[in-house]
């Protein structure tokens, strides 16, 4: 009769597993985010990849401190000032009652040096002449913008891919099925132990 | 049902802790031999329940089946409850170990009330059905009132996080309550020992 019922349990649970189509949202809040010179965008997304809209986001250093605030859009993104010189802060998402995600951030050096500039305005004046101190700027923001524009789908790309990361797969799930079952065998082992020493 | 962590401070978690150990210690000393492996299996249950995805149009939420785990295993929930959240916190990162405490005493505590109610109701011959109903929607319910209790600590105000969690939770305790109900009415009828503390109610069954 035992037996039965725990087959019949087993059966049970094998069918509402197989209504597990995808992870559930289950409130694990994810964020993820760069820096974009004075700015920081990114996007925020529970576990099952469903945005995290219209909720509180902060900037805040490594004290705690709200440095600035905005408010996700409908599709779980945001952007937010950060000053030049503040080199590490985290990006903290606040999706509701309990539900919180963080990712802290570290200012990379920008690939350029310092001289590296100077090289540009040194080389600038032999193609332009006088006005290449302006040019310079100008052609400076449109390579930007372009490099920009250009690296949108790869940091879409790496934005999915970090999506994809942080949702549990089999290997998960029957990992901690496998770790229950050994505890479950530890227990009646002990439990054998002690009922054989009386 | 998970509370993330950061969320809480110092005074809660250490409250959720001890909730958490006290009754981890006390489930397991009620716990007895032969129910080991039931206490595995619910624990298994509620570990991969969460991962259980039920779209609710615009929403979606999981089973919690902390009602049902009452149901079956009364104080012992505790222990199944702790050894699940803490593999969801490790393996998928749900929740966190330092808020492991609050979120096992916040599912399980509801889930021994509701379970043990539930158990009651079936000793005083009350249509399986309902036990199960009860004791499913009730653990859900319960948990998101614990859940509220957590975050008023936090300056969430209270009745408007509660009204907030328990309407949110409405739908789920519902689909709860009936995948409850349907486990608890075929267990009633295949193998009654399973419900209850089993010794007690071994001699019904044939």
């Amino acid at each position: 009769m035992r037996n039965r019922g725990f087959f019949t349990l087993i059966c049970i649970m094998t069918i509402l597993g197989g209504l597990w189509v995808s992870p559930a949202r289950a409130h694990k809040l994810n964020v993820f985010a760069y820096i974009e010179g004075e700015t920081v965008t990114g996007e925020a997304y529970f576990a099952d990849g469903a945005p995290v809209k219209d909720s509180a986001v902060q900037v805040q250093d490594s004290d705690g401190t709200v440095l600035a605030e905005s408010v996700t859009d409908g599709e779980g993104r945001f952007v937010l000032p950060v000053s030049g010189s503040l080199k590490t802060f985290s990006v903290v998402v606040s999706g509701g009652p309990g539900h919180q995600g963080k990712m802290e951030l570290t200012r990379i050096e920008e690939g350029r040096p310092p001289g590296q500039e100077k090289e540009a305005e040194d080389g600038r004046p032999m193609e332009t002449g006088k006005n290449g101190d302006v040019d310079v700027k100008k052609l400076d923001q449109a390579l930007r913008r372009i490099v920009r524009e250009e690296t949108e789908p790869l940091k879409r790309l790496l934005s999915r891919m970090n999506e994809q990361l942080s949702k549990p797969g089999p290997a998960e799930v029957i990992g901690g099925i496998g770790y229950i079952v050994g505890l479950v065998g530890i227990g009646l082992w002990a439990g054998n132990r002690k009922r054989k020493g009386h | 049902m998970h509370i993330a962590e950061g969320v809480l401070s110092l005074p809660v978690l250490a409250a959720g802790a001890s909730v958490a150990a006290a009754g981890t210690a006390y489930g397991i000393r009620k716990l007895p031999f032969e129910a080991v492996p039931r206490c595995g299996i619910v624990s298994a249950a509620l570990f991969v329940a969460s991962l259980i995805h039920i779209n609710l149009g615009v929403s979606s939420a999981h089973l919690v089946l902390n009602g049902l785990g009452g149901l079956f295993l009364g104080w012992s929930l505790f222990p199944a409850c702790l050894v699940a959240l803490l593999l969801q916190a490790v393996l998928f990162q749900f929740g966190g170990l330092v808020v492991l405490g609050v979120n096992a005493s916040v599912m399980a505590g509801p889930g021994v009330l509701a379970g043990l109610f539930a158990r009651d109701l079936l000793s005083r011959q009350v249509p399986p059905l309902l036990c199960g109903f009860v004791a499913g929607a009730g653990g859900v319910i319960g948990a998101a009132v614990a859940v509220a209790g957590a975050l008023v600590f936090e300056g969430e105000a209270f009745r408007a996080t509660a009204l907030l969690l328990v309407g949110a939770n409405i739908p789920i305790a519902l689909i709860e309550g009936v995948v409850t109900a349907f486990i608890v009415v075929f267990l009633s009828r295949t193998a009654p020992g399973f419900l209850g503390n089993g010794k007690a109610r071994r001699s019904d069954t044939r």
